[in-house]
């Protein structure tokens, strides 16, 4: 388990005409952490269902 | 017009907000307004071609930056506030047939990130004592817009829900020195019937007294208030529970189902509430594939719910329509 914070998003805000904002979230690109849900990779040799 | 009115008999603010009365209503694909706009198209609230999430004030807010003058006076008996606070929508993806439940997991992430960001932000303002995000999904919950997409509300009380959550919260800990929400987890897990989801930092299950038969609340192990609080393995973590929480429910009964989903976080009033425990509470309104839970007499009326089916059996159903 990754103790770290998350990373921060990039906010971008745009002011509009009526008085509203608009705000745009982003975040940097990084590799995704590993999935431990996800199945693992097949190894080699392993028979194809 | 907009403000608050006290109810005296249950104690509970009321906000009225008549100008919502005429707020989009179910529009066509080509005129959703939550949409990236298209070249040549008419403008929609997303003034870009593409995002990652977007969040903007509602434009048929119940709350207000700068609340208008309440229409009426108050009395001692009925007193009448303006409604302060912000309203804000929640743009999940600018792909308009996705569900939260299809996001990719890193998408999800995001998202937690920016409700974690807006709680912070909004939980700020002087006037906000509570910051609450929630996602009103399907027709039969109410929504007028399809595209994915949640809210948040902040509001300048402690809504009535949430107040007794944290008296409760604080009362478990005066008396017991622990966490009432650790305290049932822990009860859940002993007794294993009703637990639906288990990951190393999350655990779903439904409540021993569900209101709603399909209802599911899902908590952290880690004892803590805010989602700003979590660890990026924790909001991972997050991520893929609600994913398969939630592709459990679209296989429940085939359909993507509805539900109303709740975000509860520790209020941002100044005051310490040590004892509160964050946690995402789920309510699907189906009772069958065709038949709905409808709040009528002695929920409406009196408070008490009925519910028609047993949390232990309908853990165990939600369990066989997790994906494996």
């Amino acid at each position: 388990m990754d103790d770290t914070p998350p990373p921060e998003p990039t906010v971008e805000r745009v002011d509009r005409e009526d008085g509203r904002y608009l705000l745009y979230f982003s975040w940097p690109d990084e590799p995704a952490p590993p999935n431990p849900s996800d199945p693992p990779e097949p190894r080699d040799g392993d028979a194809d269902e | 017009m907009s403000e608050l009115r006290w109810n005296p008999l249950t104690e509970e603010w009321v906000i009225t907000a008549t100008h919502r009365q005429d707020r989009t209503f179910l529009p066509p694909r080509e005129h959703c307004p939550l949409c990236p706009t298209r070249p040549g198209g008419p403008p929609t609230e997303i003034d870009r071609p593409t995002f990652e999430v977007a969040v903007f004030e509602n434009r048929f807010p119940s709350l207000h930056r700068v609340p208008p003058t309440p229409e009426v006076d108050g009395t001692d008996l009925t007193p009448v506030r303006p409604a302060a606070g912000v309203c804000e929508v929640v743009v999940y993806t600018p792909e308009h047939d996705a569900t939260l439940a299809s996001l990719p997991r890193r998408q999800i992430e995001h998202l937690v990130g920016t409700w974690a960001h807006r709680t912070r932000e909004l939980g700020a303002r002087p006037e906000v004592e509570y910051v609450f995000a929630f996602e009103n999904k399907g027709e039969a919950i109410g929504v007028t817009l399809h595209h994915p997409h949640g809210q948040i509300y902040a509001y300048p009380f402690l809504p009535p829900i949430l107040r007794r959550e944290v008296a409760a919260a604080a009362e478990h800990l005066s008396r017991h020195d622990s966490c009432l929400w650790c305290d049932l987890a822990d009860q859940e897990r002993r007794d294993g019937r009703r637990i639906v989801v288990e990951t190393d930092a999350w655990q779903a299950s439904v409540p021993f007294a569900a209101r709603w038969p399909y209802e599911v609340h899902l908590a952290p192990r880690r004892h803590v208030g805010w989602l700003h609080e979590l660890t990026r393995g924790e909001v991972s973590d997050l991520a893929g529970v609600l994913q398969r929480l939630l592709k459990g429910y679209d296989g429940l009964f085939g359909f993507s189902l509805p539900y109303v989903m709740a975000i509860h976080q520790r209020p941002t009033d100044g005051a310490d509430h040590a004892g509160y425990h964050l946690h995402v509470e789920f309510y699907p309104p189906n009772r069958s594939e065709t038949k709905l839970k409808y709040l009528a007499g002695s929920e409406a009326g009196a408070g008490a719910f009925i519910n028609d089916t047993l949390p232990e059996e309908t853990a165990a159903r939600l369990r066989e329509a997790l994906p494996s």
